[in-house]
């Protein structure tokens, strides 16, 4: 198992080099480069010189790379011009953000959808299970800012029931103190989720509830509750487990468009502004991160596969 | 649970478990075909989805050239009218390009930017499964790894990034669409092409002296076909959210191209004025035409696991 | 309470102090104004301030950084535009309008009374540390332009007793561009951020210049590491030393930040609003959401595309969003298109002026006001606004020499050598240089079809293009418009040389450029001229910018304005108010913003 896990650590490092070696190569083959994204349109050609001296964006691109990964791996993300901060203050401050509403969104989710499959399983073919399903198709079918679009018109403008700004604090603590703010982002987020996870754990349970040992654990007398909280559902959460691994580049792209409706300034509206603004520094480190992250995240996903199906052998890798 | 599945897990399509060795056994396409035909035949729901489908792309392709309207030049005067106005059913847009036609015009640009990812997608990921699950070893230890290491790239973050280097056309978009999704075929079909090519057909074609493009292209390909239909089903819902998506953070396609998820985040920035109709049709028709592919996907994906179920109980 | 300038030059000055002090003394005054309470400001999208230190390096001098959070600490020497005014203002300056030598090539600047919240007053020494700190750094401040100040000052002046600084110029200057330019970029400096490390004094705020020199460089060193750190703003007791109405209270990462009153502000009016709190919003739609669903907010914005559709020119219409009232911004600037002169293929078409003539005809400013700003914002034919009245603009004409003719567009061309077919774009079918003939440089059968880069993000900037493209075809010129990210679109625009890669953009969408409050325009057009991207180029239009900047014409300005509306350097496109600002009705004195959008909360008062 150990040596498992630290090979995927190893992948997991060497696929974020990697992806840091591509989107540096990339910005730096930008003509015109940071410094007039930077400066702004008033940049006269002594100041652009000065930034890109600066910046040591004179030097030659493998000299600028290594001086960036030299830099990296003490742990110095850089410095952002642009924001006027170390990037990884930048990031320290934007990053729990995300990762409270996308934590939240996964639990919203999780909880929601088990539940909602699992029954829809068991009713497989009646009314429930079509009018679920009828409803998870629309909500998957919906674009993501469209959900957010449609629940600020309906419970923050027209009925007033929850404010259309996440509130907006450095600290965690301030925000989690007005909840009612998280609600609509937390919502648009989990939406589509819910309806995706819905439907992994609707077939999955099927699958499950008609195999051999559900059937011999009924023959054996078990309640029918206790075949679905002892057999049935643990034996269908795999699947969704692993897809939740797997929904980190999904919900980490769906945070970027949440975070500009609902007004919550995380990583993604970082990377966006970064990206607009040409401010490399920023964006290689949330590149890097989020490469990381959801290898862990893949990686998290596949040891919860594996405790929750010993039947698995951990050397096939 | 289905053992033989790769450990592994795919990238999310949601019910594409492979398709069981018996089934693959009796594949031919014929027999195939008339196999889905049938199954489809008794959803009710999928025929319902294969309906809309077609009725899109007969309005998307053959509409305008019943209904003509300018979609070149936009006349500014004309801007944001409602519908029912004289001369526009559904209104026209903010560059006062007639909307009904622009709703042809845009369902053009997305089912051709969905259909084409999703069988880029389809293609590329199973051929690349196929010869890593086929020739195995350092090979394909080799060629899945390199589908990991894509795997957690930021997708999202490295196309606002390349949006920002190059102009964005037609191609260039379904590329990068398709960039994100090869990997979910490529997975699946690689699961299957190691345990279809110890199957006796493959052991035979390779005494007869076929070499291993015989043995992908005219085996394990066609065998997995139902899979990477399935899959592909999905892909196209799911590239069109995808472009929706891009669409609303800016990365779209220049106009005077249009489609619907353009249209749709367009029509989004004149919410408060009350320009409802921009809003409205685009988004029906993106939900209309994901919905029906998943409807067909889902159908197809039913069907070739109802018949395993149904042996199994 | 204050209305414009017309009623204060009409009433003494005394009254005026009377009446003032009364409004201090008395805060629930019989004008019924409410004293406290605090006021939630909405920021713009991705707007918040991060640079604190007043010598802002290139890059950080924005509006948010400058007119709306380092001047209402640390005042400017004198205070440029407020309402509707473009002139300086004398009542908000901290010196007395400037006294010129006849020659004018000294200039002596007589301080106010005034002081530092630490209790020190303003002297000349402060002024000194500003000129001392931009001698030693000006590549690392935006305000230096070489050749200008302070390379331009022969000489420096201080008197502590008369409270005055004489500077002594190293050639003739124009008063009023000397003040509007270069005296306008000063903010004097507390002598308690004279360190060059915590506790140990430096001499940059020295009268002797051999002193300065020697240690302006460490003690911009020292405050300038200190402005990196954002997260000590609102702890570093540096930056509580303000001479300005308001201090900095708390600050955060988000871009929130609070600003309270100050006590010890020695101006007048005193503020009475006691707290004032900004927001930061990611976009515009967020914010007009918040507004829309009863969200805490006394200041807002509202997207035009919202508001009821009025005529140009009439007064701002209803709110859509009850209890405010709108106070739209008209920027001091104008909006434009980039010609690259040097591109290699159009460059030579670009550079005939009737092409550009065609161009601009073609350009329907009253149709892009009425659809795609809903009638908030107004026609630029010129570099400089025809509204508000500047001081500088005695007499400018205010006539569009190119209004919209489609018909006038065909018939330039189609007299100087172009045929245009009855589908796609003209073509020059009588090459050469004489006065009917496409003109040098332009071959046979050349396509008129020329590139525009334009950007995203605002769906007026969209609607305007795609019209433009549109009737521009009618003319048979084809614009073929592609939309690039804001930024990318700035990255783009570069001066560049035929040959160069760089010089593939033939028009750029620059957006809207503001101007300095003496809108001199030297950068823009004068023959290399650091901001004149597009490499435009007239011996004649570089004399007239010469005379803006060197002699004391007061129609100096208009001169240079009416030819380059005539010369058409760039292509005008009309300027839309923006943001257009949503106040909440019981918060008074907000309105007219200045449209150098300088911010005035001391002006502010809740009424009942």
């Amino acid at each position: 198992m150990t040596g498992f896990v630290m090979r995927r650590l190893g992948q997991a490092l060497f696929v974020a080099w990697l992806v840091s070696l591509v989107v540096f190569v990339l910005t730096r083959s930008l003509p015109g480069g940071a410094a007039k994204a930077t400066l702004g349109k008033e940049a006269t050609a002594a100041q652009i010189a000065e930034f890109n001296h600066q910046q040591g964006f004179d030097r030659s691109i493998p000299e600028q790379y290594w001086i960036w990964i030299s830099r990296v791996v003490q742990g110095d993300f850089g410095y952002s011009y642009r924001l006027n901060m170390p990037v990884s203050s930048a990031i320290a401050n934007a990053l729990p953000k995300t990762m409270l509403l996308v934590g939240l969104a996964t639990a919203v989710s999780l909880l929601v959808a088990i539940p909602l499959g699992s029954v829809q399983a068991i009713r497989r073919g009646k009314p429930f299970d079509r009018l679920i399903g009828a409803c998870s198709f629309l909500v998957y079918a919906t674009p993501t800012f469209l959900i957010g679009l449609m629940l600020i018109l309906v419970m923050a403008v027209e009925f007033q029931v929850f404010p259309s700004s996440a509130p907006t604090s450095d600290s965690l603590v301030t925000i989690l103190g007005s909840p009612q703010g998280m609600v609509l982002p937390v919502l648009t987020l989990a939406l589509g989720n819910i309806a995706l996870y819905a439907r992994y754990m609707r077939s999955s349970m099927s699958e499950t509830l008609t195999s051999d040992f559900v059937r011999t654990a009924r023959a054996k007398g078990l309640s029918r509750a206790q075949v679905l909280a002892r057999h049935a559902v643990p034996n269908s959460l795999r699947s969704v487990v692993t897809i939740v691994g797997f929904s980190i580049p999904g919900l980490l792209a769906g945070s970027v468009v949440v975070e500009q409706v609902f007004n919550y300034p995380g990583m993604g509206m970082l990377f966006w502004t970064a990206a607009q603004y040409n401010d490399y520094p920023t964006q290689l480190a949330i590149v890097l991160l989020v490469s990381v992250a959801t290898v862990l995240g893949s990686l998290v996903a596949d040891i919860a596969y594996r405790l929750l199906d010993p039947r698995v052998s951990y050397e096939r890798v | 649970m289905n053992e033989s599945k790769a450990p592994s897990p795919v990238v999310p399509t949601p019910l594409a478990t492979p398709l069981p060795a018996r089934a693959a056994e009796r594949g031919r396409w014929t027999r195939r075909i008339r196999g889905i035909g049938r199954v489809l035949v008794a959803y009710k729901l999928a025929v319902a989805g294969v309906i809309i489908v077609v009725a899109l792309a007969a309005f998307c392709f053959v509409g305008p050239m019943v209904y003509h309207t300018e979609q070149v030049h936009g006349d500014l005067a004309a801007a944001n009218l409602p519908p029912g106005s004289p001369g526009h059913p559904l209104g026209t847009d903010d560059v006062g390009f007639d909307l009904l036609g622009r709703l042809m015009l845009g369902g053009r640009t997305s089912l051709i930017v969905g259909i084409c990812a999703a069988i880029f997608a389809t293609l590329f990921g199973a051929v690349w499964g196929a010869v890593a699950g086929y020739i195995g070893g350092v090979g394909d230890m080799l060629m899945m790894r390199v589908v990991d290491a894509l795997s957690p790239m930021p997708s999202l973050f490295i196309l606002i990034f390349i949006s920002h280097i190059l102009p964005l056309n037609l191609l260039l978009l379904i590329l990068l669409v398709s960039f994100v999704a090869w990997l979910g075929p490529a997975r699946l079909v690689r699961g299957e092409s190691l345990s279809l090519k110890v199957r006796d057909f493959v052991q035979a074609g390779h005494t007869m002296g076929g070499g291993a493009t015989h043995a992908i292209v005219r085996h394990l390909l066609p065998n997995t076909a139902g899979t990477m239909l399935v899959n592909a089903s999905f892909q196209v819902a799911d590239a069109i959210l995808y472009v929706a998506a891009l669409s609303y953070l800016g990365i779209s396609l220049p106009p005077p191209n249009a489609d619907w998820g353009t249209m749709l985040s367009n029509g989004t920035q004149f919410t408060h004025a009350g320009y409802w109709w921009m809003i409205v049709f685009p988004g029906a028709a993106i939900v209309l035409v994901v919905m029906a592919f998943n409807l067909i996907g889902e159908a197809l994906s039913d069907a070739f696991t109802t018949r395993t179920r149904g042996s199994n109980v | 309470m204050r209305s414009g300038r017309k009623f204060r030059s009409a009433v003494t000055a005394a009254a005026l102090s009377i009446g003032l002090a009364a409004c201090a003394d008395s805060p629930n005054g019989t004008d019924g104004t409410v004293a406290g309470g605090s006021v939630t400001i909405a920021q713009l999208p991705q707007s918040a301030p991060n640079y604190i230190f007043p010598f802002v390096p290139p890059g950080h001098h924005t509006v948010q950084n400058v007119e709306q959070f380092q001047a209402l600490m640390y005042r400017p020497l004198y205070w440029i535009g407020s309402g509707n005014s473009l002139a300086v203002d004398e009542e908000l300056s901290l010196a007395e309008l400037p006294v010129w030598n006849d020659t004018h090539d000294r200039v002596t600047i007589e301080l106010k009374q005034f002081s530092w919240s630490d209790g020190t007053p303003l002297t000349p020494r402060n002024v000194a540390f500003w000129i001392g700190l931009l001698r030693a750094e000006k590549k690392n401040v935006s305000y230096y332009t070489p050749g200008l100040f302070p390379d331009n000052l022969a000489d420096v002046a201080y008197d502590d007793k008369a409270n005055t600084v004489t500077m002594t110029l190293t050639s003739p200057v124009s008063p009023d561009w000397f003040l509007y330019s270069q005296l306008s970029t000063i903010t004097p400096l507390p002598e308690a951020w004279d360190l060059t490390g915590p506790g140990t004094k430096g001499s940059c705020s020295s009268t002797d210049p051999a002193a300065q020199a020697a240690s302006c460089s460490d003690v911009y060193k020292y405050l300038s590491e200190k402005a990196k750190s954002t997260a000590t703003y609102a702890s570093e007791p540096l930056w509580q030393v303000v001479n300005g109405p308001y201090r900095l209270k708390s600050f955060e990462s988000s871009g929130a930040f609070t600003l309270v009153a100050n006590t010890k502000y020695s101006g007048s009016p005193k503020p009475t609003i006691s707290e004032l709190n900004f927001v930061p919003f990611t976009s515009v739609s967020a914010e007009y959401d918040a507004l829309r669903s009863g969200q805490q907010l006394t200041i807002g914005y509202v997207p035009s595309n919202v508001l009821k559709p009025k005529k140009a020119g009439d007064p701002p219409g209803e709110s859509p969003v009850p209890g405010f009232k709108l106070a739209p911004v008209q920027p001091w600037g104008f909006s434009y298109l980039l010609i690259n002169f040097n591109n290699p293929t159009v460059g030579p078409v670009l550079r005939q002026l009737y092409i550009r003539q065609a161009l601009q005809s073609v350009v329907n400013q009253d149709l892009y006001i009425e659809k795609a700003a809903n009638g908030y914002g107004q026609p630029a034919f010129g570099p400089v606004p025809v509204s508000p009245e500047s001081p500088f603009t005695r007499g400018m004409s205010h006539t569009n020499p190119y209004p919209f003719d489609v018909s006038r567009a065909r018939q330039l061309l189609t007299s100087h050598g172009w045929s245009i077919p009855a589908e796609g774009p003209a073509t020059c079918t009588d090459p050469g240089t004489g006065p009917n003939q496409c003109g040098a440089g332009i071959a046979q059968g050349q396509k008129l079809s020329i590139e525009l880069e334009s950007y995203t993000g605002d769906p007026a900037v969209t609607q305007m293009m795609s019209q433009l493209s549109s009737d521009a075809s009618k003319a048979g010129i084809d614009i073929k418009v592609t939309s690039v990210a804001p930024q990318q679109m700035v990255a783009d625009a570069v001066q560049c040389m035929p040959n160069e890669p760089t010089c593939k953009w033939q028009l750029i969408n620059y957006g809207t450029w503001i101007l300095n409050s003496y809108p001199s325009g030297t950068s823009l057009f004068r023959t290399g001229g650091g901001s004149n991207i597009g490499s435009y180029s007239d011996p004649q239009m570089d004399a007239l910018l010469a005379a803006t900047l060197t002699s004391a014409d007061p129609a100096a300005i208009a001169k240079y304005a009416e030819y380059a509306s005539e010369q058409i350097p760039v292509i005008w496109l009309p300027t839309m108010a923006s943001p257009v600002y949503a106040v909440k009705e019981s918060l008074s004195g907000v309105a007219p913003i200045s449209p150098l959008f300088n911010l005035t909360p001391e002006k502010w008062t809740f009424s009942k």
